[in-house]
């Protein structure tokens, strides 16, 4: 099966939004997606989330004998699997462009950056080193792919241990885990990638693109960088740039960036060494969530409805960042929400007959709260939400009402700016 | 649905642990976890097929099981061809001519008794994706170990064979046997028994799931 076609409308939706500094997702361009990094029961297994991009890794180890070049160095080997789990046109076992390009950046992230301690992995200089290789599952493709597997990568080569080896001379002897404890891979520093999509000439940012974006940005910028602020790696496609003041202050962003992703991981490696000594330890089964039933797909949708405008006047707009959710509406005299119905023209305020509330991800509904409204069949959403009905008694707790003013009895379209998650 | 106690002999309800729409692409998807082994399924269909895999009279089932490392190897290829058969008896692939229905399975956790958990949670996937099915099916793997007939779960190290049943909720037949190891015909028709009665605490679950499911839909 081919990949979905980007179509037109949707790129000049997108276009617009980022035009009027708003994101399909109502993030904050600088704005990253949450990570959650989980180990499994092995050693070196690791499954990342990014958002709803999820990556799985796995590193594992055999003895083979070295490059002729480098005879006291270990080996490290990155491969990038896109499963058709992820998307149905990856087919399984062939390399695409994306997984090529995805590997490549990867083997420059950890290969090249020399992070590593590759000469610590020489059993028999000339004979005999350690092939580490690490293997890459990409579960869920939403984009920012390279950031996603890098931060899996580094995380699985932090928690992977191989089996202690003693040499004797001729022979060598390999302990399991019950004789001698195994030992961890020496890393230098933790470098990860971080991603920017850039529109209009460098003059938008957007940070961790997700896979829309990715696919409308004139061009995308990536940028491995350790947690000691250094570059170490660099990735430019797309449409040149203007200046390079792009990089900079994309570089600058990218550090903080970094920092806080090695400290996340380096986290979830202390928690999982305390779990583990846990008798109860499951590894990837305590990640499963029982109580939320929609799992790691988020629920939350933001509907700004103000002009962009009219909320840089106010300093604190109605958007609340952390839940999803109804926000209030204001319309001024360029309404963005018109409703074809004589019903609510005039209602203002607390008695508005409809609120829409987020159901989950690319779905909104539009509640009418009284039973004579039900003819809203000509709402028109700009976006691929959809309008729902519900029975006027529904649970409307968590909703904010929307304010409905200004004279719309004459309107007749109803758009709706709405940015879903 | 009535479990009984005994049922719970070689799977405890405690130990199953599942999570439905993990994936945002999938059309159906679910992670599944047995004691401690984690799978994840996916059902995309049905989709447009490749022309040379057509069928005319109902739809092309592919089955891909992906290991956690390494490239595929002839197990997982064994894996995929019993999946396969199973899922196509029991989807009503008649519903669905000239299309294709995928299913990927994901390998997260290797604790013992994989290819139950695969089964279980490639059955999980479908309902969420909301495929036509003659009937559900779950998966039950016993051990036999050497000392005595003693039948678990777990993956140990004295174990002498391994069994996996396959059952369909409708009419309790088996829909498939996959063994290891050499099982005599006693221990064979006592480990049926037992897995058949602990097939029913699965069922169970899925019902479960389903109305906990269905309720927030």
């Amino acid at each position: 099966m081919r990949d979905n076609i980007l179509s037109t409308c949707e790129k000049n939706f997108l276009l617009q939004a980022i035009n009027e500094n708003k994101r399909l997702d109502g993030r904050q361009f600088h704005e990253c997606r949450n990570e959650t990094i989980h180990f499994g029961t092995d050693w070196g297994s690791c499954l990342v989330t990014l958002g709803e991009t999820r990556v799985l890794a796995q590193v594992s180890c055999d003895i083979q004998p070295p490059k002729a070049s480098k005879p006291n160095d270990g080996l490290l080997y990155v491969h990038v699997e896109m499963s058709p789990m992820a998307a149905l046109h990856f087919e399984s076992g062939r390399q695409s462009d994306i997984s090529v390009q995805v590997n490549r950046l990867l083997e420059k992230c950890l290969k090249e950056s020399k992070c590593v301690d590759l000469e610590a992995l020489c059993i028999v200089s000339d004979e005999k080193v350690w092939n580490i290789r690490i293997d890459l599952n990409v579960m869920n493709f939403e984009g920012n792919l390279a950031s996603c597997c890098s931060v899996a990568a580094l995380a699985a080569l932090a928690h992977f241990r191989h089996p202690d080896v003693t040499s004797t001379g001729e022979k060598i002897i390999i302990h399991p885990a019950s004789e001698k404890d195994p030992i961890p891979i020496n890393l230098h520093h933790y470098p990860v990638i971080i991603s920017y999509a850039l529109f209009n000439n460098g003059n938008h940012i957007v940070s961790d693109p997700t896979a829309l974006e990715e696919k409308v940005a004139d061009s995308l910028l990536l940028l491995s960088v350790n947690s000691y602020r250094e570059i170490c790696g660099m990735h430019f496609e797309g449409a040149p740039l203007p200046s390079s003041d792009v990089v900079i202050k994309c570089s600058r962003n990218a550090v903080n960036t970094a920092t806080h992703l090695v400290k996340q991981i380096k986290k979830a490696l202390s928690d999982d060494l305390e779990k583990r000594s846990r008798a109860s330890f499951g590894g990837l089964s305590d990640s499963l969530d029982l109580n939320h039933i929609f799992s790691r797909i988020e629920e939350n949708l933001r509907i700004d409805f103000k002009r962009e405008c009219s909320w840089r006047d106010e300093p604190t707009p109605d958007v609340k960042p952390d839940i999803g959710g109804v926000i209030k509406m204001e319309s001024d005299e360029d309404l963005n929400l018109d409703i074809d119905s004589d019903g609510i023209s005039d209602s203002d305020g607390e008695d508005s007959k409809y609120s829409v509330k987020s159901v989950n991800q690319k779905t909104a509904e539009l509640i009418s709260k009284g039973p004579d409204l039900l003819d809203n069949d000509d709402t028109d959403m700009s976006d691929n939400g959809e309008v729902i009905e519900v029975p006027p008694k529904s649970d409307a707790k968590n909703l904010e009402e929307i304010e409905l003013s200004g004279d719309s009895e004459e309107e007749d379209v109803v758009v709706l700016d709405s940015s879903i998650k | 649905m009535e479990v009984d106690a005994d049922a719970e002999e070689i799977l405890n309800a405690d130990s199953l642990k599942c999570e439905l729409n993990t994936l945002s692409r999938a059309d159906g998807s679910s992670v599944l976890c047995q004691n401690k082994t984690v799978m994840a399924a996916a059902v995309y269909g049905p989709v447009e097929v490749k022309h040379h895999k057509m069928l005319i009279d109902k739809a092309y089932i592919e089955v891909i099981y992906k290991p956690k490392c390494g490239i595929s190897q002839i197990g997982d290829r064994l894996f995929e061809s019993i999946i396969g058969s199973i899922c196509e008896t029991a989807i009503l692939s008649s519903f669905y001519p000239r299309t294709a229905i995928y299913l990927i399975i994901q390998e997260l956790q290797d604790c013992g008794a994989t290819l139950a958990c695969s089964i279980n949670s490639t059955c999980l996937a479908l309902i969420h994706a909301g495929v036509a099915m003659n009937f559900l099916f779950a998966a039950v793997t016993c051990e036999i170990h050497s000392d005595q007939n003693q039948l678990s779960q777990f993956q140990q190290e004295n174990r002498k064979s391994e069994i996996t049943f396959v059952f369909e909720n409708t009419s309790d037949r088996i829909l498939a046997v996959d063994s290891y190891g050499e099982i005599s015909e006693v221990e064979y028709k006592d480990c049926l028994k037992k897995c058949r009665n602990s097939s029913k605490v699965i069922f169970k679950f899925y019902q479960d799931m389903i109305s906990k499911y269905a309720t927030k839909m």
